[in-house]
């Protein structure tokens, strides 16, 4: 019996041969996420619980394999992608919903639960998980966990790391320990947040307990369409600037928002320069006096059209619009590279211009959607990888944006994470001091460097 | 190789799939097992790993494939619009071909098929149901010794033989009192249907002649061709469809009603069976134009909404062919809110399948069941008196899982629960 073969019969010992996959035949479906990297793994695997998850790591540790969790795979850097092989550790079947603690606004659950089913239970006391990510409905909390994404409503809300609690997770060494505690800050190192957006290269993370809000008593929906995409984004600006913070602020150019109509035929205006969707949440009264201040301010930015959602299922359609964008650019062009770059809001005209500059440059198609609030760019480049240079045309404009980023005062990455994909750009940002320091506190967690490897540091 | 070829012509839709993973948890089996390989996007992978020679399917690959219910629950969530149900229909039809160089299976698939639409079959077929049900056989058989030792999915298919309603439905027209004559309409019978499901066969016939409709049940009618097309047997599809189109495009029938999902999407989309601008496209597309499910048509006719008061807790499990396909989602469930009376309580994933599938509960049996499992299991924390389904594969399906899990909750048609209505409220 060879290694592989005899390793296989260790994994079924440990999870069962339903929930093992070692044929490349199946495994051809595990080898990308929602970007257009690829990796092979040696075995795809679905533990149960967090026991089985320590075995298997334990195991890997035996065979010197190297261990990539998964979540729904619908990452945006390349995170679960395995660009070494190794062990894919897939939790989506670990997704129960533990415990809801209406007292104390708390819940607790495994890492493959989907971030909107947190959300979808709770609402039944009156509670919402904040955090959404356009791809709410599919992507998993342990995914969250792992790159600390973010979405449209952070504006107002924060990230991931904002509303998580307490983390279990297995260490490098298959140790199973809790960071972080159920309702009070912990003194000392706060590991928690050390661990959440580590990108898998810390360990697993296997069960979460996330802070749950009031859901709002109101809210509005506007849908406001600009000639130009410098006008949608000067509104935003003075939108912040004008001291109101709206629990979301995006952005969609005309590529974007064309497509997304197509889409969904929720009723953005086609042919518009750009659309911002704002909402605004809270009591009545305020939501009406913060409506009519963003309707004074965005008046000098020449609107072209305002809709305001007139039900709860116009608004869903506004939003499922705007969360399903990426998606619907698969009518342009097969593949996208999208960045995600962060910039001071106060330069996201001049940077979008810029954006746009060296699209032309390229002669590629970018699509620009925003977390505009946030200053939070996501152009899109849309290529085709059975066009010959395509490819590498996109990574290299990719790159470029980001560095037009930086060199702005931004960041390299808002809420998808580094990855695989941005992992060469970091020493745009980092001096060798500082990634030096990060590898240091990474070969403390995972001196054997077996977890997640090629993903965050650039390779040297 | 076959089966890249038949993935390879519906290339340009195949390559619209960016991956985003969005249609993972609208689709059924995904979310009862959580594998990727059983998934839309997993699926879709897979053919393009066929296409790019990065693998040669297998027995083991076609396994993925057949476990797909056909749902196309991941159509409405896939944002890139990538129309999956040709994919896969696409794929299936390769498959068929590289099955079909077995002889064996060739034989038997091919009785099967045959058989699956043959009126003459499906009428004994509900004959033997109706013995089944009427001397309790079930029990029989439960007791029996050997029953043991069978395999477990034929134990399955045993338990989910289904109960039958009154004599079957007849050809011919069914005239309106109504002294506001209307229109003449064709009612399509479907296969199942009319041999098990006479009675509320009969509700529905009864409602359009409420309405002023005379309706005719043409006996030149054939198989809509799903059970095929589903299959990978394009061939037969196609003579099929063209039968049909011949036949419901004469001026004798204003307009064709038909009241199982699957026929209804199948007979839609005919044009896809025909070249663009052929005769028979043509001839596709204006049978679409006049074709129209019982209860999209019901809901833009009902004038006068029914009196008869029935307090219930009502649910509503959509079929997936209204929902996804023929995106009829709300008029079903504004025909069950017009009977006073009704509670309408909506059930958790109500646009998730309940594992029917066509011939999917036969072929695929425990896969099935696992969804059928998930769907039931819901269906019993929803307390519900009544739930209420649009197609009949939907009703077979949940009254297996009631039965399995011995729930009150009954399972009705929506246009039994209307009609019960409209005839309640005449005394």
């Amino acid at each position: 019996m060879d290694i592989s073969q005899s390793l296989n019969k260790k994994i079924i010992d440990i999870v069962g041969k339903d929930f093992v996959f070692a044929d490349k035949q199946d495994m051809v479906v595990y080898e990308s996420d929602g970007t257009h990297d690829k990796g092979m793994p040696d075995f795809v695997v679905l533990p149960r619980t967090t026991e089985e998850v320590a075995k298997l790591v334990l195991l890997a540790n035996e065979f010197e394999l190297p261990i990539i969790a998964r979540g729904s795979g619908t990452g945006l850097s390349g995170g679960a992608v395995p660009v070494h092989g190794g062990l894919v550790i897939s939790l989506n079947r670990m997704n129960t919903i533990i415990d809801i603690d209406v007292d104390s606004s708390t819940a607790t659950v495994e890492a493959g639960v989907i971030n909107l089913e947190i959300s979808n239970k709770a609402s039944e006391y009156g509670l919402f998980y904040a955090p959404d990510p356009s791809s709410q409905h599919a992507c998993t909390i342990g995914g969250n966990i792992a790159e600390n994404s973010g979405g449209p409503h952070c504006l107002a809300y924060g990230v991931t790391t904002n509303h998580v609690l307490a983390i279990e997770v297995v260490l490098p060494d298959g140790e199973i320990t809790w960071f972080g505690d159920f309702n009070k800050e912990v003194p000392g190192v706060d590991f928690r947040g050390l661990f959440i957006g580590s990108e898998g290269t810390f360990g697993i993370c296997t069960k979460v307990v996330v802070k749950l809000l009031q859901k709002p008593q109101d809210v509005k929906t506007m849908l406001i369409a600009f000639s130009s995409i410098q006008d949608a984004a000067n509104a935003t600006t003075a939108i912040i600037g004008a001291g109101i913070i709206p629990a979301a602020i995006e952005m969609m150019d005309k590529t974007a928002s064309d497509a997304a109509e197509e889409a969904t035929n929720a009723g953005i205006p086609k042919n518009s320069g750009a659309v911002l969707l704002i909402e605004i949440e809270g009591f009545e009264s305020d939501i009406n006096d913060q409506g009519k201040l963003i309707s004074d301010v965005i008046y000098e930015f020449n609107p072209v059209d305002i809709k305001i959602a007139k039900n709860d299922q116009e608004r869903d359609l506004f939003w499922k619009a705007r969360k399903g964008v990426l998606g619907a650019l698969g009518r342009i062009a097969p593949n996208y590279f999208l960045v995600d770059g962060t910039v001071p809001r106060t330069k996201l005209s001049a940077v979008l211009s810029e954006v746009s500059t060296l699209a032309k440059k390229y002669n590629l198609i970018v699509a620009n959607v925003l977390h505009a609030g946030d200053g939070n760019l996501h152009p899109c480049i849309l290529f085709d990888q059975q066009t010959p240079g395509d490819t590498d045309k996109a990574l290299k404009l990719g790159g470029d944006i980001l560095k037009v980023c930086v060199e702005n005062g931004g960041v390299l990455s808002g809420e998808h994470g580094i990855g695989y994909e941005k992992r060469d750009y970091m020493p745009l940002l980092f001096s060798e001091i500082d990634l030096n320091n990060m590898k240091i506190l990474k070969n403390i967690f995972d001196p054997d460097g077996l977890f997640n490897p090629g993903k965050i540091f650039p390779v040297e | 190789m076959i089966i890249k070829e038949h993935i390879e012509r519906v290339k340009d839709e195949v390559y619209k799939c960016v991956h985003c993973g969005f249609c993972l948890t609208a689709c059924p089996t995904y979310l009862v097992s959580g594998l990727e390989t059983e998934s839309p996007r997993g699926r879709i992978s897979l053919m393009k790993a066929t296409i790019e020679d990065q693998i040669v399917p297998d027995q083991n690959t076609f396994l993925h494939w057949d476990r797909c219910i056909q749902c196309r629950a991941c159509e409405p969530a896939c944002p890139s619009g990538v129309n999956y149900g040709l994919l896969i229909e696409s794929t299936k039809e390769g498959i068929n071909v590289v099955r079909s160089k077995s002889k064996l299976y060739k034989f038997i698939f091919k009785i099967i098929l045959k058989l699956a639409i043959s009126n003459r079959f499906i009428n004994f077929n509900s004959y033997i149901f109706r013995i089944y049900k009427k001397f309790n056989l079930s029990n029989i058989f439960n007791k029996l010794k050997i029953s043991r030792f069978l395999p477990n999915s034929i134990k399955i298919l045993e338990s989910m033989i289904p109960n039958v309603y009154g004599k079957p439905l007849k050809y011919g027209s069914y005239l309106t009192s109504n002294s506001l004559k209307k229109e003449k309409l064709g009612f399509f019978r479907g296969c199942i249907m009319p041999g098990i499901h006479g009675d509320n066969m009969r509700a529905s016939v009864n409602l359009l002649n409420l309405l002023g409709y005379d309706v005719t049940i043409p006996e030149s009618q054939v198989c809509c061709g799903s059970l095929n097309s589903h299959n990978g047997d394009m061939a037969t599809t196609i003579e099929l469809a063209k039968s049909n189109i011949d036949l419901f495009l004469k001026d004798d029938y204003k307009y064709l009603i038909i009241s199982a999902a699957g026929c209804g999407t199948r007979i839609k989309e005919y044009s896809q069976l025909f070249e663009k601008g052929s005769e028979y496209w043509d001839k596709s597309i204006q049978l679409k134009n006049k074709t129209y499910d019982i209860h999209e048509f019901l809901f833009e006719n009902i004038k006068t909404p029914p009196r008869g008061v029935i307090n219930k807790n009502v649910g509503y499990q959509p079929a997936c062919h209204l929902l996804n396909t023929q995106k009829i989602d709300e008029p079903p469930i504004e025909l069950i809110k017009m009977v006073p009376g009704i509670n309408f309580i909506p059930i958790p994933s109500s646009n998730i399948c309940c594992g029917a599938g066509g011939a999917y509960s036969v072929t695929q049996p425990k896969w099935s069941k696992m969804v059928l499992n998930k769907k039931i299991n819901e269906i019993k924390d929803s307390h519900l008196d009544i739930i209420t389904v649009s197609n009949p594969g939907c009703f077979i399906q949940l009254q297996g899982g009631a039965e399995m899990l011995k729930l009150k909750t009954e399972v009705m048609y929506v246009t039994d629960l209307l009609y019960n209505s409209y005839i309640k409220g005449e005394d």
